[in-house]
């Protein structure tokens, strides 16, 4: 581009900055998989040798097998009602006028800004006192407040930029409500709702607080992990878990964006 | 005009507390090119979508080639819309976008496929089925979205501003190309335009319409030469307007009593000596005859000193200011003369009695 052209040479600090800091932000993450593929039980440099042993280790601790599931259950179960309810009320955010609108916004947002631990003892405060017993679904209702802000936002950003004149020309051109819905609105939303999807799932998988809260014998992935943390000789196994779940994120965030960029070209 | 494709009696429409349509009355015949022509906020788009069933009217009826369509809803009525914004669905290609309504008619493929390049053929943008709306060009969108709408052979299509988004060049060739494509396919054309030239370039009749009625239907010879009151004039080309303050009966014809600015003589016409209030004498600008010398009458001549020329190529025109009248006077001058005529040279400005027309300051 010609702006870029003219403009000055970029000075040699900024691009020493910008190193340093992937570098601060990326170096310890890759620290993970190092010591994951490390043949010692203690995490320090220098490093003693390959294996993959720890790799073998994840598959016979029936425990940890029960966590993922869990937290795959609980995810994909809260992704979708997250995403439904987030694409009703963007909907209507959207398409009505509401009185009280930034009110219903506010509230609906607000567990973004909220802190998480007052959050979770305040659920936790109310299942004891109503008498609720903690199981994957009380887990499941604390994953839903935490993910229905993103997937509102996701929605209400991808259905503000939808032409209301779509539906109506829909409907002229002789598809009724619900044709149009499944023709024109569904369609046109999807890069949003497979956002939504992604990004709610990955925040309820790795979502900690509310779990460790809401929880009583079905741990969650995360909680799993804390719980191994006491045995010092489990460490290399929870780091070869979480090298899986670090590839396991970067593909599925590799192939949301690739769907998001497909559908925009 | 044979037939009768569009009736509206008697058709209202208020959102809460305003007003937006005061009962309009309107019939439109079939094959026929009818324009709603108003400034903004008139009432002209609400009574397309009335009629395209994405708006109810309060009161009154839509009548369609002898079916009342009143409540049904847009997608069970003989109409088809072009959108101001044309609406294209902007994930489907051209070819689907053209199909879409065609899906309920339960046709073989090969059927819509045939339909749909006869269409695209027809609006040229043959070769374009695979396209996606977004590699378009705003003339082509439009294209599409005529396309899409005429290939279910509506009763009535509906135009929403369809080429107010273009540039003015391509507008004009627009112009021209619809007007033959409505008369190629012969399918009535209910057009909404605040753009005066685009209305009379390609209506049968216009209805110009203010303030959520209709003030005047007619064609657009006669709107320019009988406009029936102060609003369509003003709105219709550009006029000068003279107050008048008394009518009087002469043996001739009327003598207009115009205060400080003298008398004016105007024939008498059936129909036209309308309540004596807010009277105006309008003369088109292209009806004024600038002279050096008084006229011997003295009636229809006002005096006045040149303010400015405007010299526009084809044509031009002069502001001349005349004493005890705020307005400028808004004279045609043939381009020959221009050179002659200089700013601040007095003139006399004159005009032939048959020429006026009084009007009422609605």
């Amino acid at each position: 581009m010609n702006g870029g052209r003219l403009s000055r040479r970029r000075p040699l600090w900024l691009t020493v900055y910008a190193v340093l800091f992937v570098g601060f932000l990326y170096l310890p993450v890759l620290l993970l998989p190092l010591f994951s593929l490390n043949d010692s039980t203690i995490v320090a440099f220098p490093l003693q040798g390959f294996t993959l042993r720890w790799y073998g280790e994840l598959g016979g601790s029936p425990q940890l097998i029960t966590a993922l599931w869990n937290s795959l259950t609980v995810g994909a179960v809260v992704s979708v009602l997250a995403t439904v309810l987030g694409t009703l009320g963007a909907w209507a955010v959207t398409r009505y006028r509401l009185p009280g609108k930034p009110l219903a916004v506010g509230f609906i947002m607000l567990p973004i800004v909220a802190p998480l631990i007052v959050l979770a003892v305040a659920v936790f405060m109310l299942l004891v006192a109503t008498g609720i017993e903690l199981s994957l679904l009380t887990v499941g209702f604390g994953h839903l407040i935490v993910c229905l802000p993103f997937a509102f936002s996701v929605m209400t950003s991808r259905l503000e930029s939808f032409d209301a004149s779509l539906v109506r020309a829909s409907r002229d051109l002789g598809e009724g409500r619900v044709q149009t819905l499944l023709r024109v609105v569904l369609p046109i939303s999807l890069p949003g709702i497979v956002s939504s999807l992604l990004l709610t799932f990955t925040i309820s998988f790795d979502e900690f607080v509310l779990s460790f809260f809401l929880t009583a014998s079905d741990a969650t992935l995360p909680v799993y992990v804390w719980s191994q943390l006491r045995f010092p000789e489990r460490l290399p196994v929870v780091l070869a878990l979480g090298s899986l779940i670090l590839l396991g994120s970067c593909l599925l965030v590799g192939v949301g964006e690739w769907f998001r960029r497909r559908r925009q070209a | 005009m044979s037939s009768s494709a569009l009736r509206i009696e008697g058709v209202s429409k208020s959102f809460g507390r305003l007003e937006v349509l005061k009962g309009i009355d309107l019939e439109i015949g079939s094959g026929e090119f009818f324009s709603l022509l108003g400034p903004s906020g008139c009432g002209k788009t609400t009574l397309l979508n009335i009629l395209g069933g994405l708006e109810a009217p309060s009161q009154g009826r839509i009548v369609i080639e002898g079916q009342d369509v009143t409540h049904l809803p847009p997608e069970r009525r003989p109409t088809n819309m072009v959108f101001q914004s044309y609406a294209i669905f902007p994930h489907l290609s051209v070819g689907r976008n053209l199909a879409y309504g065609l899906r309920r008619r339960r046709l073989p493929k090969g059927e819509v496929d045939r339909r749909v390049a006869r269409m695209l053929d027809l609006v040229h943008l043959d070769g374009m089925v695979d396209r996606d709306p977004a590699e378009l060009s705003g003339g082509q969108r439009q294209r599409v979205a005529l396309a899409r709408a005429l290939i279910l052979e509506p009763k009535v299509l509906l135009l929403d501003e369809s080429l107010a988004a273009l540039d003015r060049r391509l507008r004009e060739a627009m112009q021209v190309e619809l007007r033959q494509l409505q008369r190629t396919v012969g399918i009535t054309f209910v057009f909404v335009t605040h753009d005066q030239d685009e209305a009379m370039a390609m209506s049968d009749r216009i209805a110009v319409m203010g303030e959520g009625r209709v003030l005047q239907v007619a064609d657009p010879a006669r709107l320019y030469h009988e406009p029936n009151c102060r609003a369509v004039a003003e709105f219709i080309g550009s006029i000068n307007l003279f107050p008048i303050h008394r009518v009087e009966d002469i043996a001739d014809g009327l003598l207009l009593e115009g205060g400080p600015l003298g008398a004016f003589r105007l024939p008498r016409r059936a129909g036209e000596l309308p309540g004596r209030d807010g009277l105006m004498l309008a003369v088109r600008p292209e009806a004024i005859e600038i002279v050096s010398e008084k006229p011997d009458d003295g009636l229809n001549a006002l005096p006045g000193r040149i303010v400015e020329s405007v010299f526009l190529g084809d044509r031009s025109f002069l502001r001349v200011a005349v004493p005890e009248w705020a307005h400028p006077v808004v004279a045609a001058c043939p381009p020959g003369r221009l050179s002659e005529l200089r700013e601040a040279q007095n003139v006399w400005l004159t005009w032939k009695p048959e020429s006026g027309r009084l009007l009422t300051s609605r």
